[in-house]
Formats: C-alpha cells, structure tokens, sequence
C-alpha cells in the first residue's frame, strides 16, 4: 500500500477503537487510569510520527515493515512512559503486554474490518473514502488552447476509420467503407431516438478540488476530533494542562 | 429469433429468455462483469437487477483459455487481486488457511506471492456460481449494437449484430476486454503467408514446442518470458528478441503506487493528453523477476538455448528448418540469418478502440470523441455524450486505462466496476446491505474457497 498522510491519520484513529475499548474495560475493572492514558499516548506517538516521518520516509509501505514499526514503536511509546513517570502504576510486564495485545487488535481491525467496513479502502491509500471516482467529471482539467486535428489523428464519423478483420485467426489493421450498412431494426432505432440522444457534452465550471472527490469529510472530522479529544485529555491526567 | 434449440447456446448453458429490463447491464462476460455483478450484489442489488450480456456463463473463459496456451501457471497479480467482493480476507490468507500452510502469508508479506492460475480460478468459480452469477448471463449472443433511448426514464437497449433485441438496462458498462491479437508489421505480413503456416503464432495461442526446435520469441513482456521458460523447458533453443533496449523491471503492469488512490488521484488530475502520453511511457513491455525462470534460463544459456537479441527481423520467408529470417540489430549492424522451427510474437492486443465494432459503431452513430485510437473518456469512465448520471454509460478494462492506469488488471477493473457499481447505487436510491450481511457474504464465499482449495494442487510459486 501507498498511503497518503490522510490515509494514515484515518487508519490510525480507526484501529484504535478496540484496543481503547480494551484500555477502558481494564480500566474499569482495576480502577486504574492509565491504561487509558497509555492508548492515548499511543494514538498520539503514532499520529506525530505519522505526520512527520512516516508519510515523507515511507511512500510505499511493504506489509512487512507493519512489524518492524509497531518494534520501533514500542520502544518509543515505553521510554515516553517512563519519561513522564505518570504511569508507575502499570509494571514493565503490564505494559509488554497490553501494547501487544493492542497491537494485534489493531493489526486485525485494519487487516479485516476496514475492507469491509469501507469497500475502498484498501485501494484508497488507507483513506476512507466514498466509493466515488477521484475527479468528477464535472472538476476535469481541460486543455486551454483547442486542439488542431492533425493529418494522423483517425477520422471518426463517417470516413476511413480502421477496423480489423479476421484473417486466418489473426487480425489485420484495413481502411473501413464508410457506412456500414445498418440492420433495419436498429436504422429504425436511430430514426427514432438519434435527435434527442445528441445532446453536447457539458462541462460545468465548477472549481477542481485539490483533493479527492471521494474523500470523506466526516472520517476526516472525526478523526481530528478523537486527536484533539485525546491530547486534550493527556494533558489534564498527566498535568500537563 | 435464436430458439431454444440452438445448439450454441445450449452448449454455453444459457436460458432463453424474452429480452430483460434490467437496472445494470454489462456488455462483455469477462472479469469485469464477474466484479461488477459480485459489487452489484454485495453493495444490495438483487441478482435479477443485474444483466450480464454475453455468451459465455463462465467469466474466466478468456482468461483460463488465455492462460493455458501462454504455459501460466501464476498470477502476475498479488494476493489482493481476487475475486471476492471485498477486499478482505486475501488470497494468501484464503490458501494458507485451506492449506494449514503459513507459506503464503510469509510470501505475500514480502511480496513475494502471486495467486496460482488453478487457484484463482477456483475462487472465480465458487464465486460465480455461488452468487449466481451464471443464471443473469443472458441473451447468449455477442451485443453489437448499443443504441441510447431517451426514456423517460433514459436506458440503454442492446441489440445483437443481427439488430435483434437482446435487453434493455438503466446503466450499462461495456467491459469487452482487448481487442483482437496484435501481428505487428512484418509478423503480419508473413503470417498471411501460406507456406509459413502455423509456424508465427502468438503466445496467447495454442502451441507446441518441439525438442530441438530453434524458436524466436518477440518481446519483453511477462507473456514472452513465460515463452521463453516453455521453448527451453521443452528441449528447444530459444532466441528472446527485444525489440525494446531498456525494459523495466517492474513487477506489475504500471508503478505499484499508481494502484492506491493516491496514485490514480494524481493520475487523473492531469489533462487526458498527459494521461496518454504517461501511459505511453510506464505501459512500456515490462519484465518482472522470477527466481525460478531466472535460474532455468541460466541454465539453458549455458547449454547453448537460451540467447537474446537486441533489434528486430528485416525478412521472413520459408526456409529449410521451416522459417529463414534476417535480423537486424538495434545498433544497425547485421544480425545474419536466422533458421528456425518458428515464431512466437508476444506483442499482445490490438489497443485501437475501433478494433472493438460494437465501441466502433458507438463512436460513428454518436459522435464519440476519440483521441489517438481511444475513446477521450470522461474522468468517471463514462463515453461521452451518452453518459448520464441517472443513466451511466461506462467502460472498463484496458480501454479505460486512459482514467484508470492498471485498468486491464484485475486490481483496475475492480476499481472501476465498484465505482460504477456505486454511481447506480446512488442513482437507484439503492438501500444498501449492512455491515453484518457483507461481513456474512465474504465469510461464507471465503470458507467455500477454502474447502474448494484443498482439493486442488499446489501451484509453486516463482518469484
């Protein structure tokens, strides 16, 4: 997969929810915060890297570097614990195997779910996107200056079209006669339909996005706000407000 | 009025039926229309609302014909590639599940897996016949004519070559895949000739090499190399002409990149004469690395089979091993005479749109505006002026290729038919199936592939 930045963020959030279902149900069981925080220390750390490594360094994401970032990630997200030093709570043990757990959580939504739950997403770049073409016609970028035919470009209606024929089993270009006879139903056909079907091919001005189409603009806000949600909430529980 | 006797369609297995009003056609019975129906009925159509239009109720016909004469044996194509309506679960994950081998999934993560063509079929069948697919193939004959009716509502009616009636639909995709097999320039000429009969063939015809045969394959494409592993594995010398200097070493049929979104998004948002001259540059014959041919071909170059040439033949005629040719060099210099058992020219389709006549009388009755032998299409894969959003007019494969890059993959063409798909969707007000029911549908298309596999023989895998 190539993922954009969007691609990324949009996967992040999203294979996120039930390892923070995890975090949520150990935290009400034990009554302990912190594995609440520690996911969100993990949705945090993998948005900024996201952000500003991964979406320059990493253009084509072969499956098995999936493993060698979650190591590289690991590693991060456990000297940032201790570096705050808010979740002495949690053992070394604990936290091993929560973020694994929560990883293979992730891995499993993102391999499973995220294909069905968005038919495109894994040929949007790891967007979720509408099923929708990337630039509508409608936003198409058309040439400025109107195109001279040129002495080698096939006339179309009516004359010298190329056709090829079998030969043998092989197929030969040849010069076609103009008109092929039609069969007399279908010459009816067009006496009776052609008028109408030639309407002219309309191109409105609207503006041409900059982005696609297809993108879904309510992932994208909710994404920023299950971002903002959860910094803002990292903050306060660790004082750092 | 073909009747029920006829022996054709009796021999294809399609009902004869009075012309249906369906709400999506699909002229072409090929994969395209296997991915459309399977997205028509995964999104929430009924399968009565889908019309296949062709001749064939096997979608992988062309294909598997295609494939047993080139010597296939796997997919360029890697695990995504299949035939289930979503994405998910994979081909690798489908075959080391049916397997119990976890080979597959340690392959596909290195990018190291393509999909055997026994297995792939495998999964095109229990997808074909479980979602029905064979009963919706109707008319039994081949559309010549497509005429445009102004409704209300608008639709489309499709007509046989013969001008007879065979359905009408709401929005129509033409997927009539390539055009007919391309003999270019002298391969042509000496073709017609009848003392060289049977000995120029393409790769995508039937064949057989004979052992201490001398052959010469034209072209650098993965058809010429899979001709190059079947004339050494057979005993034959193989000379392997390049008529390109520089192939690329690409593993799939354009940048992997422009198989995302992000890609095709970039690719589209060029002018259609960018979008041709790009496609002019990456659609070059491209030849991917396979260890194991590698290794096979190394081998008969060092027994003396195996040769490759840098140019192009100058002369064909008969000769006394069956074929006399002259080849000249690409850096001009002579090449000398070549006698040979025969030819094999991997120089693939003719790419012209007016090659396809039912694209052909579209072009000329409706005034299609056409660009260097391609329909200008719309950047939806709609043909201009018929295409209307409450009644889409589509194409798909390689002759969308202009909006899609990879349109004439199986990645592309499933792009393209979940697009069209859900532009009907939205036309038709369609109420889509839900989570829980995709998810069933995949599960259960999945866990019959999975039984259906084990009873199939491991293809090896090359790269």
């Amino acid at each position: 997969m190539c993922p954009t930045l969007m691609g990324r963020i949009h996967t992040r959030v999203a294979v996120i929810t039930l390892p923070a279902l995890l975090a949520l149900i150990l935290t009400l069981v034990t009554g302990d915060g912190d594995w609440l925080l520690l996911i969100g220390l993990y949705l945090l750390l993998g948005v900024f890297l996201d952000i500003v490594l991964y979406s320059w360094v990493l253009r084509y994401q072969p499956p098995w570097m999936t493993f060698v970032l979650a190591v590289a990630e690991f590693v991060l997200l456990y000297v940032l614990v201790q570096t705050l030093g808010d979740l002495n709570q949690l053992t070394t043990v604990g936290i091993v195997v929560f973020y694994w757990v929560s990883w293979v959580l992730a891995v499993w939504t993102k391999v499973a779910i995220l294909p069905i739950l968005s038919l495109t997403y894994l040929e949007s770049a790891g967007e979720f996107r509408h099923p929708e073409w990337s630039v509508p016609p409608s936003q198409e970028s058309l040439p400025i200056v109107a195109k001279v035919a040129s002495a080698h470009a096939p006339a179309v209606a009516g004359a010298g079209a190329v056709e090829t024929r079998a030969h043998d089993g092989h197929a030969e270009a040849a010069e076609r006669t103009p008109g092929e006879p039609l069969p007399p139903r279908i010459a009816d056909e067009l006496d009776a339909t052609l008028g109408s079907a030639r309407s002219p091919f309309r191109t409105a001005a609207a503006r041409r996005s900059r982005v696609s189409a297809a993108r879904s603009v309510g992932m994208t806000a909710w994404c920023y706000l299950v971002i903002v949600g959860t910094a803002a909430g990292v903050s306060v529980y660790t004082g750092l407000a | 009025m073909t009747t029920a006797a006829d022996p054709v369609l009796a021999g294809a297995g399609i009902e004869q039926r009075e012309p249906q009003d369906v709400v999506i056609g699909v002229v072409g019975d090929g994969f395209s229309a296997l991915h459309t129906y399977s997205a028509a009925v995964y999104l929430g159509f009924r399968p009565d609302q889908v019309g296949i239009f062709g001749t064939q109720t096997n979608p992988v016909h062309a294909y598997q014909q295609y494939a047993w004469n080139l010597g296939q044996t796997i997919l360029r194509s890697e695990s995504e590639s299949h035939f289930l309506p979503a994405d998910w679960p994979t081909f690798s994950q489908i075959d080391a599940v049916a397997r119990f081998d976890p080979t597959p999934l340690m392959r596909s993560t290195m990018r190291r897996f393509n999909p055997g063509v026994p297995e792939i079929l495998t999964l095109a069948d229990v997808v074909t016949k479980t979602l029905g697919y064979p009963r919706r193939v109707l008319g039994g004959r081949r559309v010549g004519w497509v005429i445009r009716e102004p409704g209300p509502p608008r639709h489309f009616s499709l007509y046989d070559e013969e001008g007879e009636l065979l359905g009408r639909c709401k929005h129509l995709m033409i997927a009539i895949g390539h055009g007919p097999l391309a003999f270019p320039g002298i391969y042509g000429t000496a073709r017609a000739d009848p003392a060289l009969a049977g000995r120029i063939v393409q790769s995508y015809e039937p064949k057989r090499y004979v052992a201490g045969g001398h052959y010469l394959v034209v072209g650098s494409g993965i058809a010429s190399l899979n001709e190059w592993v079947n004339a050494v594995e057979a005993g034959a010398t193989c000379v392997a002409l390049r008529r390109n200097p520089m192939p690329d070493e690409q593993d799939l049929n354009v940048p992997r990149c422009l198989f995302d979104g992000s890609g095709i998004d970039a690719f589209d948002a060029l002018t259609f004469e960018e979008r041709l001259d790009f496609l002019s540059e990456v659609l070059r014959g491209t030849s991917p690395t396979r260890h194991q041919w590698t290794k096979r071909l190394k081998a008969a170059a060092r027994e003396g089979r195996f040769t490759e040439e840098i140019g192009d033949l100058t002369e064909i005629g008969p000769g006394p091993a069956g074929v006399r040719a002259r080849l000249r060099r690409h850096d001009g210099s002579d090449g000398g005479e070549l006698h040979l058992t025969g030819i094999v020219c991997g120089t693939g389709f003719v790419k012209s749109v007016f090659a396809l006549p039912v694209l052909r009388r579209l072009i000329e009755i409706y005034g299609v505006p056409v660009e260097h032998d391609r329909i200008r299409l719309k950047t939806n894969c709609g043909v201009p002026p018929l295409d209307e959003p409450d009644s889409r007019l589509c194409l798909n494969g390689l002759t969308a290729n202009s909006v899609v890059p990879n349109g004439d993959t199986i990645a592309g063409t499933k792009y393209v038919s979940r697009r069209f798909v859900a532009d009907a969707a939205r036309a038709e007000r369609l109420r889509r199936r839900w989570f829980p029911g995709r998810m069933a549908m995949q599960l259960h298309l999945a866990g019959k592939t999975v039984r259906a596999l084990r009873r199939v023989p491991k293809t090896q895998q090359l790269a």
